[in-house]
């Protein structure tokens, strides 16, 4: 159903998320991700999703003393997410592309960042549209302990969400390679399962590091807070706030 | 067009209760092929959901009724529909993406149906106990025994919503798994956000002790976190 009016870059989300890029006769012709498309997405769709999770600090400091510190605060948020998805590839792909080499995977540099980049706009895509969920507890929470433990919980869906495509196209660019008799390559398929824990170890603590990203209503407005405790420790101080 | 008959508009009702029903327009017997069941259209569901939701919330808003808060009436008739719609628009964003990421974007109009089914499923339920609510108003009973009763009828129209979902849903996931996924997805975020809504929209039977407000005067609070505090305080 892409219509005519349809601009480029949505008519590409939409081919992205319902797998008309991915199909098998797209991957026996040759993947095209075009990263090009692909990164600006990141930034719209990650931006939306901070700008519903920023929007915890606009309206609890709507109206008082600290009303600026709101609008920077969402500002922030609309930024620190797209980078930390960003960040935390930067951090882990180099592991990534050697250990593919290492075993001689089929993917080479180009095609396996770009999968990833396309893993990352689905993944976003569908933290994006959590947005208004989040949009609408703002309205209705003051515990800010509530507020970061749904963000966990949403982006943790949408991780999952992306995960799954990426695991799917991997095992159908092995398909593909079967079908076309090439057995030398290597799917790579458990080092990316493995790369994942890597990814996702190195993301919560990203996040953790470039936090405040909901943002607490009474303390002033920081882009960074200081570098101590964990992601994991930051969880259950919050599932303890949550009920005191 | 002259006025339907009483006859024809109890056969038109059938028709439409039919076709929010566990078969849906589908069915091939005589009396739907009489009474021409068919596939209402995603306009006629919403309005049958808000005209059906409106029937019971009129008659949720009469606890304790006298003139004065005649206006309760008019408030619950208003919220309930208020809640099952706004509570679907705020999961539609998500649940379309994933229908999408799924690749079973070219079943969202099925899916959506099969939802919008399962909500109508459970006003036309609502509207059909309405007068049994009424009836236990009049038997004299104390707020909280009102509450409760409510809170019976509701948790008996979900799982009429939810049988209905089953079986609406039955033919997509025969044609694809991925469906009971989403279907589980589905319910998950509309409850989540529905149990929120509906405190947010609170109160739905007036306390005759308080006044009559559309919604009540404190500031909106985190229904989770009130359900927590009131678990630990015990």
């Amino acid at each position: 159903m892409s219509a005519p009016s349809m601009p480029s870059w949505l008519a590409n989300l939409d081919d992205l998320l319902r797998g008309k890029r991915t199909t098998r006769d797209r991957i026996a012709e040759g993947l095209v991700l075009p990263w090009q498309v692909h990164i600006p997405l990141v930034f719209l769709l990650g931006g939306a999703y901070g700008a519903s999770a920023g929007c915890f600090a606009l309206v609890r400091t709507w109206g008082g003393p600290n009303a600026a510190d709101g609008v920077k605060q969402l500002l922030a948020a609309m930024l620190k997410v797209p980078a930390l998805f960003i960040l935390t590839l930067i951090v882990t792909f180099p592991s990534l592309y050697v250990f593919n080499a290492l075993v001689g995977a089929r993917l080479g540099f180009r095609a396996t960042l770009e999968l990833l980049l396309a893993s990352l706009v689905v993944t976003l895509a569908v933290a994006a549209s959590l947005g208004p969920i989040l949009v609408f507890f703002t309205l209705s929470t003051e515990s800010y302990a509530f507020m970061v433990l749904l963000n966990v919980v949403l982006l943790a869906i949408a991780g999952i969400v992306g995960l799954a495509f990426l695991l799917k196209t991997l095992r159908k660019i092995a398909d593909a390679a079967a079908m076309a008799g090439d057995v030398e390559g290597a799917s790579g398929d458990t080092i990316f399962r493995v790369w994942i824990i890597i990814y996702g170890l190195v993301g919560v603590q990203m996040a953790w590091i470039l936090r405040p990203f909901v943002g607490h209503p009474a303390a002033p407005f920081g882009l960074f807070r200081d570098r101590q405790g964990s992601f994991f420790a930051g969880v259950i101080e919050n599932l303890r706030q949550l009920v005191n | 067009m002259s006025r339907a008959s009483p006859n024809l508009a109890l056969h038109r009702l059938d028709a439409l209760l039919r076709a929010v029903g566990i078969h849906g327009p589908d069915l091939s017997t005589d009396f739907a092929s009489r009474t021409s069941t068919r596939s209402l259209s995603l306009r006629d569901l919403l309005l049958l959901i808000v005209t059906a939701g409106a029937c019971y919330g009129a008659c949720m808003g009469t606890f304790a009724y006298e003139p004065a808060r005649s206006m309760l009436m008019l408030y619950s008739a208003m919220k309930i529909p208020i809640l099952i719609v706004l509570t679907t628009l705020v999961c539609l964003p998500a649940f379309f993406v994933l229908n999408t990421a799924a690749g079973v974007r070219d079943d969202f109009g099925k899916a959506l149906r099969a939802v919008l089914s399962a909500q109508g499923a459970f006003t036309v339920t609502l509207a059909g106990l309405a007068p049994v609510v009424m009836f236990i108003y009049t038997t004299g009973v104390n707020h909280r025994f009102a509450l409760l009763t409510n809170g019976a009828i509701f948790l008996g129209a979900t799982i009429v919503a939810q049988v209905v979902l089953w079986a609406r849903y039955r033919r997509l996931i025969a044609a694809n798994r991925v469906h009971i996924t989403l279907m589980a997805c589905w319910m998950l975020l509309y409850g989540f956000v529905a149990v929120q809504m509906a405190w947010m929209l609170r109160p739905f039977v007036g306390d005759p002790a308080k006044p009559v407000t559309f919604l009540r005067e404190e500031p909106f609070t985190n229904a989770y976190i009130a359900m927590l505090k009131l678990v630990l305080q015990n």
